[in-house]
């Protein structure tokens, strides 16, 4: 430790220039951001770490009942299955994708003092839905032991699923943010267009009891192949088709890629319209 | 590192010599900055597709906030910024900062760069008073490490050693900016940018605040303050930028910058 007098060398952490703007730089920032919602999450508690996880369960045990009775099939354990693994990411995504869309012009006062990337923001909120949603999902595990859930190797898919989910939600969020700038309703219409957007992915009703003759236009949504890599292994036990894994993936990585390129062409020129 | 929209920028600033290059530096050279008056401040889809379909030919305003300053400072150099209202005062500071890209003209910094002009940014209610101060140290640029090893100096110069693990929303208003000040001003950079920078919190407190800011000024290579308090700038500046309408009316000596500002301005 330095003494009093001696200024610390700032050199020997990663310091930053003004007109550095690469995220790696800001990487102490943003992992700070992401111990800081996680703690703020499970309020530094076993109890809470505990409640964290029994809520998201108790919702989807509820859900599960609920539209089993209604669709009223034999099969209980197999639909709350399917259910436990589509509904999870797609909450991670859309709450990923509805925040992250907000997160530039929620972070103006940081932007006002520090020359930050502007992607740190909707990373910082799809990174801790992400972290979250995997502990839920851990947690979920734990619930499946009780309905017919088999490990398979087939779940050695899921780092890839949820590198997926993770690129498709960081893109779509990345895009938003920057578009919310410019035009903040659209926030609202974000809201409105992934509630849309739930309903025409095969989650309540999975894709195997849609009717043949809809089935290749729920196909052509490409977030059904995302929560199918899901779907695939830990409801059915099985591997999504190399197909599935194809589209998922190229789509995630292109939205990725689309919505990174775009904050980083806007980043200069957002400062003067927030 | 420089960045420049204009292909031949004027090449005045000869002071600076090559081998100084590697010592802490600013350098600002012909800096103009222009903000575009949209019709909406913050428009919404709704908005603007209504306002175009009503005039289509419709073209923001631009606003000159900064046209053309020069000025290079180097270690030891304390720069008092000073002006009236809209003088352009704080898009200078944070334009060195990195926050408003120059329209034209370059900035070069060397050494390590600290803004200071709203304090408490990034605090979390929910958090303690130490993982505060090392969020506080993330987005200052300071190594966790380093910060890690001052927390308990920072507790306890803001008298706050009791409430290292407490929540900051069971501090009150004034305890919590001891907090951000104290945390903001414990490591020198090479650079400081301050901007009214002068905390709350009772009497007692705003005393060692002070002294605790002009020893954090005496410690950093260079400072630049942009404060309206003339006594506060005659006392940490050595030479004062008299800003007027985005350009510089007045530089130099600080007696006589701020004497001359103090009798336009009355």
């Amino acid at each position: 430790m330095a003494s009093e007098n001696v200024p610390v060398p700032f050199a020997a952490g990663g310091p930053r220039d003004p007109r550095d703007r690469s995220l790696l730089s800001w990487r102490a920032a943003l992992a700070r951001f992401w111990v800081q919602d996680l703690t703020v999450k499970y309020n530094r508690s076993v109890l809470g770490v505990a409640w964290s996880l029994l809520n998201p369960a108790l919702m989807l045990g509820v859900i599960s009942l609920a539209f089993s009775f209604a669709f009223g099939r034999g099969d209980a354990p197999g639909y709350t299955l399917h259910l436990l693994s589509t509904l999870l990411p797609w909450m991670i995504f859309s709450q990923a994708v509805a925040e992250g869309a907000a997160s530039i012009v929620a972070g103006e006062p940081m932007l006002r003092q520090f020359p930050m990337p502007k992607l740190i923001f909707p990373l910082r909120r799809v990174l801790f839905r992400t972290s979250e949603g995997l502990l839920s999902l851990a947690a979920l595990f734990a619930v499946a032991q009780f309905l017919d859930f088999s490990a398979t190797p087939a779940l050695l898919v899921l780092p890839l699923a949820v590198l997926d989910l993770f690129a498709a939600s960081l893109g779509f969020a990345a895009i938003g943010a920057v578009v919310v700038v410019y035009f903040r309703d659209v926030e609202h219409l974000i809201a409105v267009g992934t509630r849309a957007w739930f309903y025409l992915t095969p989650i309540i009703v999975p894709f195997q009891a849609i009717p043949p003759e809809y089935q290749q236009w729920f196909a052509m949504n490409p977030m059904y192949y995302v929560l199918e890599l899901f779907d695939a292994p830990i409801a059915r036990g099985e591997w999504p088709t190399e197909e599935v894994m194809q589209i998922a993936t190229a789509f995630s990585l292109t939205t990725a890629l689309i919505g990174c390129a775009l904050v980083r062409a806007f980043d200069r020129r957002l400062i003067f319209r927030l | 590192m420089s960045e420049s929209l204009d292909p031949t920028p004027p090449a005045r600033e000869a002071d600076l010599e090559a081998s100084d290059d590697d010592r802490p530096h600013l350098r600002v050279t012909d800096l103009h900055l222009e903000y575009a008056l949209h019709r909406l401040r913050h428009p919404t889809l709704k908005q603007s597709i209504t306002g175009f379909l009503r005039n289509p030919s419709h073209r923001s305003r631009r606003l000159p906030a900064l046209r053309g300053v020069d000025f290079t400072l180097r270690e030891g150099d304390r720069l008092g910024i000073v002006g009236r209202n809209g003088a352009g005062k704080s898009s200078l500071l944070r334009s060195i900062a990195g926050i408003y890209p120059p329209t034209r003209g370059t900035i070069e910094t060397r050494g390590f760069l600290v803004p200071l002009f709203q304090l408490g940014l990034g605090f979390h209610a929910e958090l303690s008073a130490a993982a505060n101060v090392l969020q506080a140290a993330a987005l200052l640029g300071i190594p966790q490490r380093t910060m890690r090893a001052r927390i308990p100096a920072i507790l306890e110069f803001a008298e706050l050693e009791d409430y290292a693990d407490v929540p900051i929303k069971y501090l009150s208003t004034g305890m919590a900016m001891r907090l951000a000040f104290t945390t903001a001003t414990e490591i020198p950079p090479d650079i400081l940018l301050l901007d009214e920078v002068f905390t709350g919190g009772d009497t007692a407190f705003r005393e060692r605040a002070t002294a605790r800011m002009e020893a954090l000024v005496d410690r950093t290579s260079i400072v630049v303050i942009v404060s309206h308090a003339m006594p506060i700038v005659r006392r940490l500046s050595n030479r004062v930028l008299w800003l007027d309408q985005g350009r510089v009316a007045r530089d130099g000596d600080p007696d006589d910058v701020i004497a001359a500002y103090v009798a336009a301005a009355t």
